[in-house]
């Protein structure tokens, strides 16, 4: 056990949230004017909408499913309203039932079955103003920091990100798997190419050949797709920054996950169950690799970026880290901290600090730039096609 | 004056396996001091080369590796001259 305390929502023993948000989600994307409907009268709430939950099969349920719950599921969320249309594949009871319901309310309104949309409306008030209450009475106390889920993600890498913000990071990553919390390295694509630096840290065989398999997956996709990657991954913009491979996009990516061993392989939008540095299959994608961490309980996202990019989450706050200054200064309201000075001279370890203060900050409160900008965005990996 | 400028001054070299190293600001043509080891040779840059772009440290032959962090990160699709700038013009993904 860690001596640093943070102030975390008590949502069962162990699990803390480091912000207390009131979720309205639908269930299906016909039901996404109810959510807007209501976001207008209650800004305090975080609506999530989103173009799923029906038309799909399989695998692909599954996964919206577990995204979605998943997200609801968040430690950093305290009551959720889920509205439903009534005749989806993914209904408001499917996704309720997967929440746990330890120290959160959750209440579901279905608009087929109240009809008039005046009615429809005034439920939901009246179920957020319980749902309100509810969250009201709940009391920040002292946590151990070890407690956390961290994420960590990379979005329009350029060739500094590999040698300021990402090695920064690394170290921040080794801390906090050494104070005994979760964190998690995702996107599988930017792996291509940094397998033997990864391999030799992944110590469980099976979690070994798994994340191998995953990577070669992804491989298979881009020659399925026409052979060459450079302008899907590379992204344009990360060339036009100066990474030329997918190889050194990725050499450079995972130094975020710093030198502990890997000990999980996480399917995409689940909780892990090991402590320490886990894998999450996600895309390389942000939107959705930051919902996929999310949906799996991080408690905030620690990301890194070239060229700048704006995305946040809708419960998790993302903390966003610059690799170099002329971006910063170009789009210093979107970052939280500028890990380019490390050009300039300052040291990886001065940076590691100040990133590591700013979670403790975060996590009592202080909001992230994405917060403060709304930037809440959410996507689901979908794995299947629509029907 | 160009004889004086020390390429370790506006680059980073990631790995000693590397035969690239990135340059950390703009680096202007002409020619730099390359120190390996104890020995140091001059590089001569013939074009500019902009911040986060690579720069060869040695000749690479046509399809052999180029390595940045110590791992392959592709192949040469021509042969490029130690001094130039390593980009996807001549560098291509081994994937």
């Amino acid at each position: 056990m860690s001596t640093i305390k943070i102030k975390g929502y008590l949502r069962r023993e162990n699990l803390f949230g480091i912000r207390n948000h009131i979720v309205v989600m639908s269930s299906v994307s016909c039901a996404n004017f109810v959510v807007e409907q209501i976001v207008k009268t209650n800004v305090d709430i975080i609506p999530i909408t989103h173009q799923h939950g029906c038309t799909h099969m399989g695998a692909d349920t599954e996964q919206v499913l577990s995204t979605l719950s998943g997200t609801c599921n968040n430690p950093n969320v305290g009551g959720v309203l889920l509205v439903g249309l009534g005749c989806e594949s993914v209904t408001v009871n499917n996704i309720a039932s997967r929440i746990d319901s330890g120290g959160k309310l959750i209440k579901t309104i279905v608009i087929q079955e109240i009809g008039d949309v005046r009615k429809i409306m005034d439920i939901a008030c009246d179920y957020l103003q319980q749902i309100k209450e509810f969250v009201s009475k709940q009391q920040r106390s002292d946590v151990d920091i070890g407690s956390l889920t961290v994420g960590l993600e990379c979005g329009g890498s350029d060739p500094f990100s590999g040698i300021t913000a990402n090695p920064a990071v690394g170290l921040v990553t080794d801390k906090l798997v050494e104070l005994g919390a979760t964190v998690i390295l995702s996107e599988i694509p930017e792996m291509i190419g940094a397998e033997s630096s990864l391999e030799s840290r992944i110590p469980d065989e099976a979690v070994k050949q798994r994340i191998m398999a995953r990577i070669k997956d992804y491989i298979q996709m881009i020659k399925d797709a026409g052979g060459d990657p450079r302008g899907c991954n590379p992204a344009p913009g990360n060339i036009k920054a100066g990474l030329s491979t997918i190889e050194e996009k990725s050499l450079g990516c995972i130094i975020k996950g710093g030198h502990s061993n890997i000990n999980e392989f996480v399917e995409y939008g689940r909780r892990p169950m090991c402590k320490g540095l886990v894998v999450m299959d996600t895309p390389g994608n942000d939107p959705e690799s930051v919902t996929g961490m999310a949906a799996g309980g991080a408690n905030l996202i620690l990301f890194t970026t070239g060229t700048g990019t704006p995305v946040g989450n809708p419960v998790s706050p993302v903390i966003k880290i610059s690799s170099n200054t002329k971006m910063y200064q170009r789009m210093s309201n979107f970052i939280d901290i500028d890990a380019g000075k490390i050009i300039g001279g300052t040291q990886v370890d001065a940076i590691a600090d100040e990133i590591f203060e700013f979670i403790i900050d975060v996590c009592n409160g202080r909001q992230t730039a994405a917060e403060l900008n709304n930037c809440r965005e959410f996507a689901v990996n979908r794995i299947g096609p629509t029907f | 004056m160009s004889q004086c400028r020390n390429l370790a001054d506006y680059t980073v070299i990631l790995s000693e396996k590397d035969n690239v190293a990135t340059a950390l600001v703009d680096l202007l043509a002409g020619d730099y001091i390359f120190s390996s080891g104890e020995s140091g040779t001059t590089i001569n840059v013939p074009e500019d080369i902009r911040a986060g772009f690579k720069i060869a440290l040695s000749d690479i032959s046509k399809s052999k590796p180029v390595y940045k962090y110590g791992y392959v990160i592709g192949l040469a699709i021509a042969d490029i001259k130690k001094g130039d700038c390593v980009h996807i013009h001549n560098l291509i993904s081994s994937v």
